[in-house]
């Protein structure tokens, strides 16, 4: 660390960095004996089968070592914590999530002897122990679900990967098997395994593609060595404790891997397939992992589905033939019925045996409306007469005329001056013809403000046959709140009904009535700018093709019901704006769109316009209707049993098989003469497995010797981490440095003997947990009595001999999911993604993922876009191997807690929570939500003074109990592992 | 190494944990430093954490406001004149263009914009910037400046951090974590609308650095610059409100305290919402431009609605600087004209030359200037030659960046590029040497401000950089 140029501090910095630079030109096999100290380096010596030394009155392992380090210090241990304390540490360094009030009282109650044993079985068959320490190994397989790097590309198929990662550690899949199957897993013996089984192998080797590339690095040479480079230094990093990434410029004096082995294990990524092609901006590569019954399936329920659509597309037809019959017959009687009329205007009778459907066009000559036939069989809606050769007009809608939105022309609904409400509806009656061309595929249908990044912004959308709904809260990318529904839930043709409502809460959207789609909205919005805008985003952004009817707009949010309403035809009061397109006079039809092409012609002189295929349906009735029906029930019956698409994952295969040459000084367009035969670091000693062969990468056998029990590094490398996690820090404070520029380990006797027993327990990180959270020295307290501090200042300021348990600030996702959980929000489902991002395209400014309520494991990890909770709360960063994050105190921190809206948002639902209390009772189950305890006689005096304090006596009592409730998640004891 | 603590009524009591450790979580934040001095009384002395804070040697400049122009603007059409492009336009180069290429290019096509001679330098200004050209005589190009990649992710990662193969910190983090801060109230590094691809975050990171020295985003992504501010800035409750719980909390902390015996993480979490509650006063008053005056709003174009947006960009960039912000980036694109060069640079050019020149005129006029170093530049340059009807391609060969204030000589020149721009000739300026020379002008030794990570002593110019003294003042 840089620390100017003082003295001796500085000569030993120059002298470092003297050795850092320069080159050495001795191989690291050759430099045992030379002045670095890499051949006797502790870390590189086998691992020791270690006694723990004889302690009385201690008798678990760990805690033997502990305590007699401690006594040559002249130390002793902390007392043990009490029952709750250690419930919570234990409970959330095992899951991720603090305790229930009530898991504790039982805990605290337990007096049998193996109570402690107990719990800690019972948390490491937990689902969510799996979700914990998944995260924990995704950081040093600097996990994502985008590229970030120069083309920050959405990776769809990599959740995954990380599921992979949950299902491994929730089923203890032993350490060595874990990272087999992420070096090679594609290359482990297959004969006779089961398909399913071959695809998880397959898919656990997503850890090499999953690294961040410049995928648009037009130096493509450049590009796949610097992927092979990431790939090395990560599995470096992360295995064994490692930079080798940096011998691959020039050898380092204090490194243990000189330029030539390094170049040794390049050569084996090299001859290992990461990228799928190398096109301009280049794409990661994958695998498909759907079986081939699984493709049969596809395949069948799509031929299905065809013969389904054929059945019914020839029962339609012969519908609509009834009809059409139906109407030829009736066309001369309604054209004598109209014969004198001079105008559109239509005799009352005819209105009132025609109902609704009438549609008056005062300019466009005879109108033929909606009519039945006199047996009641035959309904005719949304006719239109037109005379030959007349191209103006009004198109037919829902009801009567509709907006023909032609991509190009748009409408404007001005708002009427006035208060600007900030709970509203939109709904509209929408018939889409498809989108024409590729790339975007939204649609806006109505909408006010420039675009969904305006402050304000409130829109209605279709994204293909997708149906959404956006809401700006603030202005920008990421103050965008949307709703959506299912992909292609509204097909090209049909009439359906949509809407969108927010009441400043939640944003929802509805197709047909059903909502379909929700946000919370968590920002106040601003006032929306100027006049609603139909059939193209307000400042000329694509706009859409088809017909929308009647728009209406209410200044209020309609609840499901009057949706449903709206939606099955009928009619709700009090719109703030309304736009139903039966034309009325010139000056609107002016405004509507000219005709389409007609769906049937008759006759010479005339043109019977009828709207669409959706409107003939309902006009069927009778045996043809029937017919029609059957075929739809067994298509929605057929929609159901869809099978999930084809699935692919991040993954690697075997390429040509390449030995490379020592680049010089890392370039590629250096190479030295000779290439460098595939192979393994010397380390230390020799470790025998079989180096690579001539016919595959060597990927296999790589794994073969980081898992070899003769490794030297694997299993410390481990232990180590693990001990980190739950200690604070580990054994050796370095992590990802265990070479010799590296820290020393604390308790080296300690950690040879859980590598020890690690391996010997085949490789179990159960067996770990259970030795670790259950030693004493884990259940210390973390008080810093007097007596403790006298003894600490003068020998172990540090505490690096474990005088007490290490105080823990909550990591970023802890502390979120912890939140979530005592206010009653955390949605404990497993697995899976929360985006439906494509696949190698752009990641999109869609923030709706990140407001889910899943736990933070489940959130996806966009590189390069920072979060404020992850940012503040120094999480890992997703682009690096992160073997130890760091631990700061900084401001954004308190910003963050202060007025994040998930800390409000979770204070208000602690608050409703504790509603059905009063006074003190109401307190006291506050606190046992937030902290499982009950508050002290001091803390109940000053709760209740804060609620009757002058400056929140304004506030609701609801808001009052919220204020309070933030200030017990913002503690430092709700906020840390005491 | 025990120090008392004796403030709000703690009474004295011991470290408890490594006085190293600690000062690594919680230095030099991001409004630590008052934590600090409060912590340890002193504060600001050697031996605290602002030992790292002081300089190898004498600085010439103290801050530094870097306008970004993203997307690349061609040197040739605003800087670096080329008569023989003039001459020669409509043929092809003369010469071999470079091993890697972002796209293939037609042949040599002269600037659409003349260029006249300004000020007492005499520096050739093409028309795009004549108020930026009536500053020459402040300004010190660097027309030779080079980079290594060719795509904008690359070029980006690479002026920002030094490597577009690795993460690395940003050079804000860099100067942070090398000179700490000025004002407690504030972050040390602020990136004012920047971009969220290419990039993105990486471009303003820590990396390895400790967090507090990552660069705080105020707006970009989007956000209407009006708009921009700091996130969780306030806004979840009304000030008395927020205070009330605070003082509650204070309460129940150091009552806990009590409890778990002394912590200084614990202790410095405290203090961390005192200050975050202080900031919440300062940041929004920066930001709301108030008692600037109708000249000050003229001088920078915010009158008008062409220049408004950055104009506004370079005000607060003025304001944060003077309130000791050690870094603080602007960012104004998207200047990657492969097409329509003629009209986008034209109107890019428009929107930024009054409020640059505002700015630089204002810095002077307030005597800031000499303590702030102006960078101005892009991630590259754009190609001499042709590309498409009216476009240049992206050109990291050669291209032309400049410095105002903060120790630089003024109305100078440095370096040279071919007769066509293509390529630099003499006195060429890697980026690295840039950001040698910029951390020399700070008073840092690029060689000596390293950080350990990962067993090896990291800096922002790797194993390259060389300070260009023939351009300090």
């Amino acid at each position: 660390m840089f620390r100017g140029g003082r003295g001796f501090n500085a000569l030993v910095q120059i002298l470092v960095i003297l050795g850092w630079v320069c080159l050495s030109r001795g191989r690291a096999d050759e430099v045992g004996t030379d002045a670095s100290g890499v051949g006797s380096h502790w870390a590189f010596l086998p691992i020791q089968r270690v006694e723990p030394p004889t302690v009385p009155g201690v008798s678990g392992s760990i805690d033997r070592f502990i305590v007699s380090r401690l006594a040559e210090a002249g130390l002793r241990r902390s007392p043990a914590t009490d029952r709750r304390t250690w419930l919570r540490r234990v409970t959330l360094d095992l899951t991720g999530l603090p305790p229930s009030e009530a898991a504790v009282a039982r805990y605290v109650s337990d007096e049998r002897p193996d109570a402690r044993e107990r719990v800690v079985e019972g948390l490491l068959a937990e689902s969510a122990y799996g979700e914990r320490w998944a995260r924990w190994w995704l950081d040093v397989a600097r996990y994502a679900d985008t590229n970030g790097q120069d083309e920050n590309k959405v990776m769809a198929n990599a959740w995954r990967y990380r599921d992979w990662v949950v299902w491994a550690m929730n089923s203890d899949l032993p350490y060595d098997r874990f990272l087999m199957e992420q070096l090679a897993g594609d290359l482990l013996p297959s004969e006779g395994v089961e398909e399913h089984e071959l695809f998880r192998r397959w898919t656990a080797t997503g850890f090499l593609v999953l690294g961040p590339k410049l995928l648009a690095e037009q130096d493509k040479p450049k590009l796949v060595l610097d992927v092979v480079d990431e790939q090395v230094d990560t599995v470096g990093r992360a295995v064994l404790g490692l930079t080798l990434g940096c011998a691959r410029c020039h050898d380092h004096k204090f490194d243990p891997v000189s330029q030539r082995e390094y170049t040794g294990l390049a050569g084996i990524f090299r001859s290992t397939r990461t990228m799928e092609n190398l096109a301009f901006v280049s794409k990661f590569n994958e695998r498909r992992v759907s079986t081939v019954e699984e493709l049969a399936l596809i395949e069948r329920h799509g031929k299905e589905g065809k013969e389904i659509a054929e059945g019914l597309k020839v029962a339609t037809s012969a519908a609509e033939e009834v009809l059409k019959a139906g109407w030829e017959a009736a066309l001369p009687r309604l054209l004598a019925e109209r014969e004198g009329e001079s105008d559109a205007e239509v005799p009352t009778g005819l209105r009132d045996r025609l109902g609704k459907q009438l549609v008056k066009v005062p300019a466009m000559g005879p109108v033929l409306a909606g009519l039945k036939g006199d047996a009641g069989a035959v309904e005719l809606a949304l006719g239109r007469w037109k005379k030959a050769g007349e191209s103006g007009g009004v198109v037919p809608g829902w009801r009567g005329g509709a907006f023909a939105s032609r991509g190009t022309n748009r409408m404007e609904l001005p708002v009427p001056p006035g208060s600007e409400p900030m709970s509203w509806t939109m709904s509209v009656w929408v018939r889409r013809d498809g989108e024409k061309g590729s790339g975007e595929t939204r649609r806006w249908l109505v909408s006010r403000g420039a675009n969904e990044w305006e402050d304000g912004h409130m829109a209605l959308l279709l994204d293909g046959g997708r149906p959404g709904a956006y809401l700006n809260t603030g202005g920008g990318r990421e103050k965008v709140v949307s709703a959506w529904g299912k992909p292609d839930s509204v097909p090209v043709g049909t009439w359906r009904h949509l809407a969108a409502t927010s009441d400043g809460r939640q944003l929802r959207v509805y197709l047909d009535g059903i909502e379909v789609g929700s946000a919370p909205v968590v920002e106040q919005a601003g006032p929306g700018q100027g006049p609603f805008v139909l059939g193209m985003r307000p400042d000329g952004y694509v706009g859409f093709r088809g017909r929308l009817d009647q728009v209406l707009i209410f200044g209020r949010v309609l609840d499901g019901a009057e949706v449903k309403n709206l939606a099955s035809g009928g009619t709700v009061e009090g719109t703030w704006m309304a736009r139903d397109f039966d034309p009325m006079n010139l000056e609107e039809e002016k405004a509507l769109a000219d005709g389409e092409a007609s769906e049937f012609f008759w006759g010479a002189d005339g043109v019977l316009e009828v709207a669409d295929a959706a409107e003939r349906r309902r006009l069927f009735s009778g045996e043809i209707k029937v017919a029609v029906e059957g075929w739809e029930a067994r298509q929605a019956e057929w929609r159901r049993r869809e099978p999930a698409p084809a699935a692919h994952a991040l993954a690697v295969v075997d390429d040509v098989v390449t030995n490379l040459p020592v680049m010089i000084r890392g370039s590629h367009l250096r190479p030295g003469p000779d290439p460098v035969p595939r192979g393994f670091p010397k380390l230390a000693g020799a470790i025998p497995v079989t180096s690579p062969g001539t016919n595959t990468s060597g990927r296999l056998e790589l794994a073969r010797w980081l898992t070899h029990p003769s490794n030297p590094l694997t299993a410390r490398v481990l232990v180590n981490r693990l001990w980190q996690a739950h200690f604070g820090e580990g054994l050796v404070r370095s992590p990802d440095n265990f070479g010799v520029r590296g820290e020393t380990p604390s308790h080296p006797g300690l950690l040879d003997w859980l590598a020890w027993e690690f391996m010997a327990s085949g490789w179990s990180l159960k067996h770990l947990h259970r030795l670790m959270v259950l030693s004493e020295a884990y259940g210390q307290s973390s008080a810093m009595t007097p007596e403790v501090a006298k003894a600490a200042e003068a020998v172990d300021p540090g505490n690096r001999l474990l005088h007490r348990y290490p105080r823990q600030r909550l990591e970023a996702e802890m502390l979120r999911d912890a939140v979530l959980m005592v206010s009653g929000r955390l949605d404990r489902a497993v697995g899976g993604t929360l985006v439906d991002w494509k696949n190698d395209e752009y990641v999109p400014g869609d923030p709706a993922p990140f407001l889910s309520v899943r736990r933070a494991l489940y959130l996806p990890v966009v590189r390069d876009r920072g979060d404020d909770l992850f940012t503040a709360f120094d999480g890992a960063n997703a682009s690096v191997c992160v073997a130890r994050r760091g631990t700061t105190v900084v401001s954004p921190q308190a910003l963050y807690l202060m007025n994040a809206p998930l800390m409000k948002e979770s204070a208000q639902a602690v608050a409703r929570e504790v509603t059905d209390a009063e006074g003190e009772k109401r307190l006291e189950r506050l606190y046992g939500r937030v902290l499982a305890r009950m508050p002290g006689e001091r803390e109940r005096e000053r709760a209740l003074a804060f609620l009757g304090d002058a400056r929140i006596r304004g506030l609701e009592e609801n808001d009052r109990w919220t204020a309070l409730a933030q200030v017990l998640l913002m503690s430092n004891e709700f906020t840390h592992r005491e | 190494m025990s120090t008392p603590i004796g403030n709000r009524g703690l009474g004295k009591r011991p470290w408890n944990g490594s006085r190293r450790a600690w000062l690594e979580r919680s230095a030099l934040g991001f409004g630590s430093l008052a934590m600090l001095s409060m912590l340890g009384g002193k504060g600001q002395g050697a031996g605290s954490a602002l030992a790292a804070g002081i300089p190898h040697f004498a600085p010439r400049a103290r801050r530094v406001i870097f306008l970004f122009m993203h997307g690349g603007p061609s040197h040739v059409d605003t800087f670096d004149y080329k008569p023989g492009l003039e001459r020669d336009s409509g043929k092809p180069l003369p010469f071999a263009k470079p091993r890697v290429q972002f796209a293939q290019t037609g042949n040599l096509r002269r600037s659409p914009w003349g260029f006249r001679p300004y000020g007492q330098s005499g520096a050739m200004v093409s028309e795009l910037f004549p108020e930026v050209g009536a500053c020459v005589d402040d300004l010190c190009f660097l027309k030779a400046v080079h980079g290594t990649n060719e795509a904008h992710g690359g070029a980006l990662l690479k002026l920002h951090t030094g490597s577009d193969a690795l993460v690395r910190p940003s050079m804000g983090a860099w100067i942070s974590y090398g000179l700490g801060t000025e004002n407690a109230n504030l972050p040390s590094f602020l990136t004012i609308n920047p971009t969220m691809g290419h990039g993105g975050v990486a471009n303003w990171a820590s990396a390895f650095l400790p967090a507090a020295h990552q660069g705080t985003r105020i707006g970009g992504g989007g956000t209407p610059v009006e708009k921009a501010t700091l996130s969780n800035l306030g806004g979840a409750w009304d000030p008395a409100v927020q205070r009330a719980q605070l003082d509650l909390l204070g309460d129940l902390q150091r009552e806990h305290l009590g409890l778990t015996g002394p912590d200084r993480d614990l202790e410095a979490r405290i203090e961390s919402f005192e200050l975050a509650f202080r900031m919440q006063t300062e940041a929004p008053e920066i930001l709301g431009l108030e008692g600037e005056t109708e000249a000050t709003r003229k001088l920078y174009g915010l009158d008008e609605p062409r220049t408004a947006s950055f104009a506004r960009q370079c005000l607060l960039a003025r304001r944060f600087s003077e309130r000791g912000v050690r870094f603080v980036q602007v960012t104004h694109g998207y200047w990657d004209q492969h097409d329509d060069l003629t009209r986008d640079h034209g109107r890019l050019a428009g929107e930024v030359d009054r409020p640059i020149a505002g700015l630089l005129r204002d810095l002077k006029a307030r005597g800031l200037l000499d303590e702030t170093l102006v960078l101005w530049g892009g991630e590259f340059g754009r190609t001499p030659t042709l590309q498409g009807a009216d476009g240049r391609d992206h050109h990291p060969h050669a291209f032309t960046m400049w410095m105002a204030g903060g120790g630089v000589k003024p109305g100078f020149s440095f370096g040279q590029t071919d007769e066509y721009g293509f390529y630099g000739v003499t006195d060429k300026v890697h980026v690295h040497d840039l950001h040698a020379t910029m951390l020399a002008l700070l008073g840092l030794d690029h060689e000596r401000l390293t950080y350990r990570h990962g067993g090896r002593d990291f800096r922002l110019t790797d194993v390259a950089g060389r300070v260009v003294t023939e351009i300090l003042a």
